[in-house]
């Protein structure tokens, strides 16, 4: 019998997970998204490859019902390929979780994925991974805040030279 | 009548681990069938929720996933906690049973109680240890004591890295500490290390500073034990029938040591020090039973280094006579005075440009007048070892002892200190010296502990 972290018995863990990811079906029904057996099973799959992927380890349903619940509300997603959607989240969500050093927590981190995917990025996942989250972990670990763009300042600068002349 | 009956137990005890106790104790009795598969499921499980609850209170309910390493920490710190509770025990199949009928959670609760407990316990002992601390100059030993053992007392975490041992302990014991980790590991190294305190208490710390410097005269920069020099020592007086504390030996006491312990079987003479190391600890009137134990249990060691020491003939480094680093060298020997520079780089261009060794010694003979130059030259010349032998060979005892002296050879301490001229020098000078006849090398060894150099 090994103590191993890694070796312990996944089986155990995935079968809590995903009894409690279907639980979120009961909020998420009221907008029209739910998750099959199957494709809870997937998702904690994911999540569990992610974990691995990232080198980090969880314990019971963990993000996923957050991630589930915050972006239910979203306008921009459907029944149609939610599965999908949720998939490519909660690898992204532990991608960054990473990216950022653990310096923020988890409620901040899909606080702030909702608030840039429903807003800059308006529903596309790319650009959320490949832009804004990027640049709010480069904040995070130069110690900054979070949204800091010195695009916009440079450009509000700009606007502010414009205005003066 | 002496009722001595033991109860049978499936585990064996000596297959357990001092550092990974619980992992061990769990993984024995699974394998001899003490514990169920059901069983070793439920632990498991409860580990784990053990560990998700610590995570939490890790993260502090911020984070619901940590990277791996910080996992395995945590769960090593539980496994660690719950394990110093079941060594606390009577035995293993109390152990067991606890295992099978408590909960893990209170175990390692428990285990938090324990291990406070444990860490009076360490203070306890640090603060016996500073008391006895020897008067020395040995900086291992001083500085983990004075500074070694702050961090551990300032930032011991017992929550989530208690089996850790945040302390730069860098001083060697008579017995190192193996098997233990975190407090365990303190306790049990500053136990040993008050034991061989309280032992060379009952000698003057000069006099141990004169038998260390005796033993190394750089002693203070050594990571070598102190303890077990005086043990040594005292056991050498003891088998010479010698008052113990001056802890010295001349000439003819290595002698008569030679005689008695020379034609010696090991255990023959692992026998005979233990007798002395009785008597000792008689004639020290040394109480504590603990103390005792603790020095005995060195003898096998020591065995061996006094067998070691009559094979190679070198007694004087088992039970060493002192020496006074103070006293002023009898001998002020001057290196002469260097010849002008210029003159010194035409003569090493010519030197090494020189096909034949013969054209080289003609130089030297014909060139160089003081030591000052031989030495510089020694060490520019790129010489072979038979070539610098040949050089030597022209010096008197007295010049290769002021180059011994300047030149020792110690590869581990000082490499780094030397250009790989200086180093190429040392071990051809030691090369050479290895090779003189045993009586001339001890002339010449004896030679340099009274020589100044100027």
């Amino acid at each position: 019998m090994s103590f191993d972290l890694m070796l312990f018995d996944h089986f155990l863990i995935e079968k809590q997970a995903v009894s409690e990811v279907l639980l979120c079906n009961k909020i998420t029904e009221d907008y029209a998204l739910v998750l099959s057996e199957e494709q809870a099973l997937e998702l904690v799959e994911t999540r569990s490859y992610s974990l691995k992927n990232f080198g980090r380890i969880e314990f019971g349903g963990g993000i996923i019902e957050k991630v589930i619940l915050t972006f239910a509300d979203t306008p921009y997603i459907s029944q149609y390929r939610y599965a999908e959607f949720l998939n490519e989240l909660v690898e992204i969500f532990y991608y960054f979780k990473n990216e950022t050093l653990d310096l923020m927590s988890d409620d901040d981190l899909i606080g702030y994925m909702k608030k840039y995917f429903d807003g800059v990025c308006q529903g596309s996942l790319d650009q959320l991974k490949f832009r804004e989250l990027e640049r709010m972990a480069k904040n995070v670990r130069l110690g900054l805040d979070p949204d800091y763009n010195d695009l916009y300042d440079s450009e509000k600068l700009m606007e502010e030279e414009d205005d003066d002349e | 009548m002496n009722n001595n009956l033991k109860k049978q137990t499936k585990i064996d005890v000596n297959k357990l681990s001092g550092e990974f106790y619980f992992q061990s104790l769990l993984q024995e009795a699974y394998v001899k069938g003490a514990l169920s598969p059901k069983e070793s499921e439920r632990i498991q499980l409860e580990c784990l929720k053990l560990l998700a609850d610590c995570t939490e209170r890790f993260t502090k309910g911020k984070s619901s996933s940590v990277r791996v390493e910080i996992a395995q920490g945590i769960m090593a710190s539980n496994l660690y906690t719950i394990g110093i509770y079941l060594k606390s025990l009577p035995d293993v199949d109390a152990a067991l049973f606890h295992i099978e009928n408590e909960p893990i959670e209170k175990l390692y609760e428990y285990g938090y109680q324990v291990l406070k407990r444990k860490i009076n316990v360490a203070n306890y002992f640090f603060n016996r240890v500073r008391k006895s601390k020897l008067k020395t100059a040995n900086q291992a030993y001083n500085i983990t004591i004075d500074q070694g053992f702050k961090p551990f007392f300032e930032s011991y975490e017992i929550n989530f890295h208690v089996h850790e041992i945040p302390s730069d302990i860098d001083y060697q014991l008579i017995h190192p500490v193996t098997d233990l980790a975190g407090v365990e590991f303190v306790i049990k190294y500053l136990e040993s290390l008050y034991y061989e305190n309280l032992f060379c208490s009952y000698f003057d710390a000069d006099i141990i500073h004169e038998v260390m410097s005796g033993y190394d005269e750089s002693y203070k920069n050594l990571l070598d034990n102190i303890g077990a020099q005086v043990f040594q020592n005292a056991l050498g007086c003891q088998l010479l029938n010698v008052p113990l504390s001056p802890l010295d030996f001349s000439p003819a006491d290595l002698n008569g040591l030679d005689k008695k312990l020379k034609s010696r079987h090991p255990a023959e003479l692992q026998r005979q020090l233990e007798i002395a190391a009785w008597e000792l600890i008689t004639d020290l009137e040394l109480t504590n039973p603990s103390l005792k134990k603790y020095l005995i249990a060195s003898l096998p060691q020591i065995t061996t280094t006094v067998h070691k020491g009559l094979a190679s003939h070198a007694l004087n480094k088992v039970f060493v006579p002192r020496y006074n680093p103070n006293i002023k060298p009898l001998v002020h020997y001057n290196m002469g005075i260097k010849m002008d520079d210029q003159a010194y780089r035409e003569l090493v261009v010519e030197f090494l440009s020189c096909r034949f060794f013969d054209d080289k010694l003609a130089i030297i003979k014909e060139h160089i007048k003081t030591l000052a130059d031989m030495e510089d030259l020694l060490i520019a010349g790129e010489l072979e070892s038979p070539e610098a032998a040949m050089i030597f060979d022209l010096l008197e005892d007295i010049e290769l002892a002021v180059l011994t002296k300047r030149h020792p050879l110690h590869p581990a301490i000082d490499a780094i200190d030397y250009s790989a001229s200086e180093i190429r020098l040392q071990q051809n000078l030691d090369a050479y010296m290895r090779a003189l006849p045993r009586d001339r090398l001890a002339q010449i060894l004896s030679m340099t502990t009274a020589i100044e150099v100027v």
